[in-house]
């Protein structure tokens, strides 16, 4: 098995007018590899941060991220990425966008095969020929994941995948998530707002407490799959992790999530 | 109705031939929207600006020819502008040819070297650095001015008169070229940087097919200025060409001559922009209903 993550003390600030701003500090966090990983946590608190730090996009101001005990230093393909904004390039047409990578490393001409199986994973077939604004968000955010996932990565990271999505479409691509990830068995960190979406994914969660950010809790998600979003086991982790949201001991309406 | 007597007499009533001739074409194309009826949309559409043309055209024919209410030396009468283009058509020819070459020349290498110096600066601090402050200084030189430095540095005039064309379209082209490049989403840098995208292929791959949109903004300028600096640069001891042929016939007092050129280049430069309208569609159709301009 790949794609083990190793984060070992790292903070990261950013230079601001006016002194420093600390985005995250002193964290630690090991991610099995194949498993599914939630970072959840108040707005501003660093999960983007930590996000693009594992993928090599920004450096860490201390400590160090390892991926299967190497270093990590710069992005690489064997981390994909996924924005909460689908990040196609416009002036590409679907087929192109998924290509892009395979055509980036020199793969294309023997993994072509590879492009079409996954536009036809994320069920976009007949839209190869399209251009990303002729498509709804939900389609571009599904041809984004499957350009990410045409070029074999090890780790995917989903910052707010599903963020701009309807409830509907959300939940199909929930499911498409899964099943992609029970097929590819690859090691998926990703950030969201939703407590049920992490719940309903995800091995663990990630609880980060606000800036500067730290792991306040990690809690294990021992439900078997597939997972029903309202027996009593899914909603003993909603209120736990709803709980830990509701810090400085403030009660809040528990159906609140950040 | 008979010409006003100031003017001088004509050959043969061309602006009538115009006339009669434009109205034939009109009939035709109508006629054919019957079996085409895309023509036919494009006819009704047209039609009030094809009709104003021929109101502007007609109250200036009554104002020049008929009563020659305009000074006569400087407002000749349309019969005298059109019978110049028949009349003269051999030499004219020549000129448009000479003129193209002279164009096709000086822009092209105007164009990729505003692309290049436009894509170096976009991506390259260092080049950025040196090399922005001069665009800036040398951009708005006008074109006249370089006339004496340009006769001493170039062995021809021919080379020379290219190096000025290529001048004014290097510089729109270039400005153009680097802000679009440097305005292009970082985030597009990022996910190709996830997908192995290295080096020259993130200038290749992203940077430039993202800035497109203002590399054609920087072309379309570029063909503006390349046909405002024709004249300028067809002063210098060119042989034959429609700047040539215009401060020629300024400088004889015919107007007449002048206006006929002046008319050519306009048909010449709507054509020419059209082209690359064409061209952008095409190559831009991605950009349909993202970016307005
Ligand atoms: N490039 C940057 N320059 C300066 N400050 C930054 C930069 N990126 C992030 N920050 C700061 O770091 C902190 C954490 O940002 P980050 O985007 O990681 O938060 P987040 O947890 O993803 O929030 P959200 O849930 O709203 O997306 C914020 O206070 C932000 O202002
Ligand atoms: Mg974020």
């Amino acid at each position: 098995m790949v794609g083990e993550i190793g984060v070992r003390g790292v903070s990261k600030s950013f230079p601001l007018e006016g002194g420093d701003v600390e985005a995250l500090k002193g964290i630690d966090l090991n991610i099995a590899s194949g498993s599914f990983i939630s970072l959840i946590g108040p707005s501003g608190c660093g999960k983007s941060t930590l996000l693009r730090l594992v993928a090599g996009l920004v450096e860490a101001s201390e400590g160090e991220i390892t991926l299967d005990s190497r270093r990590i230093e710069g992005p690489g393909c064997e981390r994909g990425f996924v924005f909460q904004e689908h990040t196609l390039f416009p002036w590409l047409n679907i087929y192109q966008n998924v290509a892009f990578g395979l055509k980036m490393q020199g793969l294309y001409k023997e993994r072509k095969g590879d492009v079409d199986e996954w536009i036809e994973t994320v069920s976009l077939k007949g839209f190869e020929k399209s251009f990303p604004h002729q498509l709804s968000g939900g389609m571009c955010q599904r041809a984004s994941l499957a350009r990410a996932l045409v070029v074999k990565p090890k780790v995917l990271l989903l910052d707010e995948p599903l963020g701009a999505l309807d409830a509907f479409t959300r939940m199909n691509m929930q499911e498409e998530l899964l099943r992609i990830w029970a097929a590819h068995r690859m090691t998926m960190v990703m950030v969201t707002h939703d407590v049920d979406e992490a719940i309903y994914l995800s091995d663990r969660v990630v609880i980060f407490s606000p800036r500067p950010g730290r792991t306040d809790e990690i809690v294990d998600i021992e439900l078997s799959r597939p997972r029903a979003r309202n027996d009593e086991g899914f909603i003993f982790y909603r209120r736990k992790i709803l709980g830990h949201l509701n810090f400085g001991g403030i009660r809040k309406d528990p159906n609140y999530s950040i | 109705m008979p010409n006003a007597p100031g003017h001088p007499r004509v050959a043969a009533h061309y602006f009538t031939y115009f006339l009669i001739i434009a109205g034939a074409l009109y009939l035709a194309a109508l006629a054919a929207s019957v079996f085409a009826a895309k023509l036919g949309e494009r006819l009704v559409y047209r039609g009030a600006f094809i009709s104003g043309v021929f109101i502007f055209l007609t109250v200036l024919n009554l104002a020049t020819s008929k009563f020659a209410l305009l000074p006569v030396l400087y407002f000749p009468s349309l019969d005298k502008v059109f019978g110049v283009i028949v009349e003269e058509r051999a030499l004219l020819a020549k000129c448009i040819s000479y003129s193209a070459r002279l164009l096709f020349i000086g822009y092209f290498l105007g164009a990729v070297a505003g692309v290049c110096t436009g894509i170096c600066i976009g991506f390259n601090k260092t080049v950025s650095y040196w090399v922005s402050p001069l665009v800036r200084v040398l951009g708005p030189i006008p074109s006249t001015a370089w006339v004496p430095l340009v006769l001493v540095v170039f062995p021809s005039a021919v080379s020379a008169s290219a190096f000025l064309v290529g001048l004014a379209v290097w510089f729109p082209t270039t400005v153009m070229t680097s802000s679009g490049v440097s305005n292009v989403p970082q985030a597009y840098f990022e996910v190709g940087s996830t997908l192995g995208a290295k080096g020259a292929r993130n200038i290749f791959s992203i940077g430039v097919p993202a800035a497109m949109p203002h590399i054609f903004l920087g072309l379309f300028n570029g063909t503006c200025a390349s046909f405002i600096t024709l004249v300028t640069a067809e002063m210098i001891g060119a042989k034959y060409g429609i700047g040539w042929y215009i401060n020629w016939q300024k400088d004889m007092l015919s107007y007449a001559n002048v206006y006929a050129g002046l008319f050519i280049i306009g048909v010449i430069f709507s054509i020419l922009i059209s082209g690359l309208f064409r061209l952008r569609d095409k190559m831009l159709v991605w950009q349909k209903g993202v970016i307005k301009w």
